[in-house]
């Protein structure tokens, strides 16, 4: 796989789709297969132009959600609707076939017909719809341009790189204009570096063509980076949803926290609280944090900061702890260290003064969240 | 991991499956250009066995025959067999289950019993035939036409097309028809468009692999052809020595090489095609839970066609062989309560050639067949994880028994074990029948235990080999357990094709050498209906042992 592949040739042409108009709406949507519950009951709006992505393990049943939209798994109970076209409805036992919903989807695998040319594979969507060959012609030619895929149109699938594959498998997707675009984690089958690549391209591509999007994903950098909203799954149930930065730094649960970021854990117990505020205190530390969640003294609960926030300092302070270096990971543009306080393990990023084993790390208590509970998530 | 190459045991190995192939494969060659017999000492080179052959006008119409009936087959199966592994693994056709495993029973039924039974059950004084006359006032079809070989081959071999196109239909991951139907095409365009083309390649190897059987058919030509005469080339060649009087072994060679000059490319061919068909579907989907097509009210109309192809290929045959053996005869205006008896299992039984054949059928099934599934695991194993030279010698050797018919690898057979020094003693022992058995089955062993050695991961024998082990130990402690349950399941595989073969035993069929398949032969030159008819059904019973073993254990009885 070359790295110019995910480089579309050619600049992307402004505003090639029409703007879309249709709004995607999820009323409280369950799915089972036998005893096993996979969705319980989520409900998710995707607004016109937006690009939302659908976060979570495996097993939190983000996939499943996009493939009910898509018609390719059938709810129970719940209801899907698309502008004024009602796609799922289980009161009213409507189920539209999966062809009539006039949807857009990037499978993870891609997906493409192996016995049809780039050029076949693209323009199937649009012979299914009778459009004339002349009008064809142009409109794959035009989406493949809009890919950077020109030059690919005569090729066959395994003849081309995984970069190109996924947008052949986008273009496919996009050529007849989906009022919404599905995509299953569109950039997972890509390598590490190329992913990061394809997905400031993939950002840009959205962005200029107006595409409403939603996007299924396992992770978070990805979600944030390529979408207005998130939508966390966990187990099945809508864990948190919002923005990129309120899911990053406004966590309400601690599985939010946990899942949008790279944390540090001092599990203890509440001594203090006050005004929104909890001290948490631990063996041979007391430390003041923001509370997340009903917190009463005595309660057992648990201190996460994100790796980033938490900071050498250069000496004893109000909100510091002092911890023993243990070991250095230098990981190129940065330095990460791991410092022990009793039975805990503390990360930071930044360079350890020379020649002191011991170290005070400060931990600011905004940024410090208490959640209730000892669970290690 | 490779393992080093040229170990004694692999190149013993080698060396032995080289020396059972090209030996008589060799003899059947030179003994066609020789213009007699080759231990006459009188012979020299010559091609006067090729120019009798070729002036021959029977010889061309055997050859017409077997083209017509090999193409007949292919448009009867191809087209059944694509749609019944449609209905089998894509829709909510009822009865799914006992349907895949009834499909298969053709496969291991003798083609002798079979073409038997549908004499006894549909020839003109068959017991349907005689029913449907007293119903319309004629027998409204013939059983001994050209015609009707060619329909009863095709609608016999259903199964093997089922079995390449609802593999690859199964393969066939469910995202690139999901992606249909996502933009916009009905199922019906998914399954024309998508599903059928991406199948493409393995209906087309099941084609070719159809019509190459065609020209191995012995058994239904033999029987069904022989009351008006109509030959094709294995019966023309099986039919020589009564032609001339005198065993003209150089003729018979000569066929048998044009035979092979059909069939070797035709297995070429299909090699090819396998390994093609790997290469075009490159971007394999990801398998997930199929969405089965809902069929609705049609899916009583498929059932009913199915159903019908099995009343026609496993029912009729087999009920005609199993009343045929419990009368005395049979024919018009016979009743049948005044004509039921045990008399021809009393028969059967009182003649010591045929007892010999029940216990040597069922020796060379269970022993025989386990010492051939050893050999098949020596020659697998030595293949095992080996690139270059040694894979290639032994994958092209297990092609070449492929390509000869087992009437031809037995008539081969039985001149080494004549006239090779040392063992003219075992000519008369069930061993000879063996050797030539586990030769023409060889590519059929070896895919079964092949597709063993393909389950165990290369890291379980590396590990081996890291933690210190040898490797023969490696080979012992960790391949070969592994394999344990393919080993088994193959070995019941093994033993219901040695029970249903018959045509290898054909020309080694002697005192001592006798099996039920090469007896059945025998018996219906001679007109022994009885006898035929107690004795298939003794055969379809102990296939039928062998099936419910193996649908006890869950073998899949397809490799």
């Amino acid at each position: 796989m070359n790295k110019s592949a995910t480089k579309p040739e050619t600049t992307l042409a402004p505003n090639l789709a029409t703007k879309p108009t249709d709004k995607l709406v999820v009323e409280d949507l369950h799915l089972q297969y036998g005893d096993n519950l996979i969705l319980k009951g989520v409900s998710m709006t995707l607004n016109p132009g937006e690009v939302v992505a659908l976060l979570g393990a495996s097993g939190s049943g983000k996939t499943t959600l996009l493939r009910s939209v898509a018609g390719l798994e059938q709810p129970s109970r719940g209801k899907i609707t698309i502008g004024g076209s009602m796609l799922f409805d289980s009161a009213a036992g409507i189920d539209m076939p999966v062809e009539k919903r006039n949807l857009g989807l990037v499978f993870q695998s891609y997906a493409l017909w192996p016995h049809r040319t780039v050029f076949e594979n693209v323009a199937y969507g649009l012979r299914l719809r009778n459009i004339t060959a002349v009008e064809i012609d142009q409109r794959v030619t035009q989406a493949l341009n809009n890919l950077g895929l020109g030059a690919l149109a005569q090729r066959l699938p395994h003849q081309l790189s995984g970069g190109q594959q996924q947008r052949v498998a986008i273009a496919r997707a996009l050529v007849y204009n989906p009022p919404v675009v599905l995509m299953d984690e569109p950039l997972s089958n890509l390598d590490a570096k190329l992913r990061e690549e394809a997905r400031a391209w993939l950002r840009e591509l959205i962005v200029r063509l107006h595409i409403s999007a939603l996007v299924v994903t396992h992770d978070q950098t990805e979600a944030m980076a390529m979408s207005d909203k998130i939508l966390l799954l966990n187990f099945g149930k809508i864990e948190q949803q919002g923005t990129p930065e309120d899911m990053y730094n406004r966590p309400q649960t601690q599985f939010t926290a946990e899942f949008m970021g790279s944390n540090n854990h001092l599990p203890g117990k509440v001594a203090q609280v006050a005004e929104g505020r909890a001290l948490l205190a631990g063996d041979g530390w007391r430390l003041w944090g923001a509370a997340r969640g009903p917190l009463a003294v005595g309660d057992s609960a648990t201190g996460v900061i994100r790796l980033e926030r938490t900071r050498i300092a250069s000496g004893a302070g109000a909100d510091c702890v002092k911890a023993e270096l243990v070991t250095g990971m230098f990981l190129g543009d940065r330095k990460e260290n791991l410092f022990k306080l009793g039975d805990l393990r503390l990360r930071c990023y930044g360079s350890v003064p020379a020649g002191s084993p011991e170290c005070f790390l400060e931990l600011p208590p905004g940024d410090l969240w208490v959640f209730p509970g000892n669970a290690a998530l | 991991m490779i393992a080093r190459s040229f170990t004694l045991p692999r190149v013993t190995v080698v060396a032995i499956t080289a020396l059972v192939i090209l030996t008589p494969l060799s003899l059947i060659f030179w003994q066609s250009f020789l213009n007699a017999p080759f231990f006459n000492p009188a012979k020299h080179l010559s091609f006067d066995a090729y120019r009798f052959i070729f002036d021959d006008p029977d010889f061309w119409q055997s050859l017409l025959n077997s083209v017509v009936i090999a193409a007949g087959m292919v448009l009867i199966a191809l087209p059944l067999g694509a749609a019944l592994a449609f209905l089998l693994t894509r829709t909510d056709l009822p009865a799914q289950r006992a349907i895949e495993v009834l499909v298969l029973i053709p496969v291991f039924i003798s083609p002798m019993v079979l073409a038997f039974g549908y004499v006894v059950a549909m020839g003109p004084v068959g017991f349907y035939s005689l029913w449907a006359k007293g119903l319309v006032g004629d027998v409204p079809w013939n059983v001994y036409s050209l015609a009707s070989i060619a329909v009863i081959a095709g609608l016999t071999h259903v199964p093997h097309v089922y079995l390449y196109s609802s593999a690859a239909l199964k393969s066939l991951g469910s995202d690139v028809e999901e992606a249909a139907r996502v933009v916009g095409a009905n199922p019906l365009r998914v399954a024309l468009n998508v599903s059928l083309p991406m199948t493409a390649p393995a209906l087309f190897y099941a084609a070719v692999l159809v019509f190459f059987l065609g020209f191995e058919l012995f058994g239904l030509p033999l029987v069904l052809g022989d009351p008006e005469g109509h030959l094709v080339l294995s019966t023309y060649l099986y039919k020589l020595t009564n032609k001339l009087g005198t065993p003209s072994y150089h003729l018979m060679a000569a066929v048998a090489v044009c035979i092979v000059a059909i069939t070797f490319p035709l297995v070429l061919l299909q090699r090819w095609l396998l390994k093609t068909a790997g290469k075009y579907v490159s971007v394999k989907g990801k398998a997930t839970r199929q969405k089965l097509l809902p069929l609705g009210g049609w899916k009583w109309v498929a059932l009913a066609i199915v159903a019908l192809w099995l009343v026609f290929t496993i029912v009729v045959p087999i009920s005609g062989i199993a009343l045929r053996a419990f009368v005395e005869q049979w024919g018009e205006g016979i009743k049948l309560s005044d004509v039921l008896t045990l008399e021809n299992f009393t028969q059967v039984f009182s003649q010591s050639d045929q007892v010999r054949a029940i216990v040597n059928t069922f020796l060379i099934g269970t022993i025989g067949g386990a010492l051939a599934v050893a050999c098949y695991m020596a020659i697998g194993l030595a293949g095992h994880r080996q690139r270059g030279g040694i894979a290639k010698v032994l994958d092209y050797l297990v092609l070449l028994p492929r390509a000869v018919p087992g009437l031809l690898a037995g008539l081969a057979f039985l001149w080494i074990f004549l006239f090779v020094p040392g063992l003219k003693e075992l000519r008369n022992t069930i061993f000879s029948v063996w050797l030539a058995y586990t030769v023409v089955w060889l590519a059929y062993g070896l895919r079964l235990i092949s597709g063993a050695l393909l389950q165990i991961g290369p890291e379980l024998e590396e590990s081996a080999r890291t933690v210190g082990a040898s490797n023969a130990q490696v080979l012992r402690q960790v391949t070969i357990p592994l394999i344990r349950f393919g080993l088994l399941a193959s070995w019941l595989l093994v033993f219901m094709i040695f029970e249903r073969e018959y045509s290898t035993g054909v020309y080694l069929l002697g005192q001592g050498t006798e099996v039920i398949g090469s007896m059945l032969v025998s018996l219906w030159g001679a007109g022994a209906i009885d006898q035929v008819a107690a004795l298939s059904l003794i055969n379809i019973a102990l296939v039928a042992v062998g099936l419910a073993v193996a649908l006890r254990f869950g073998v899949r009885l397809h490799e």
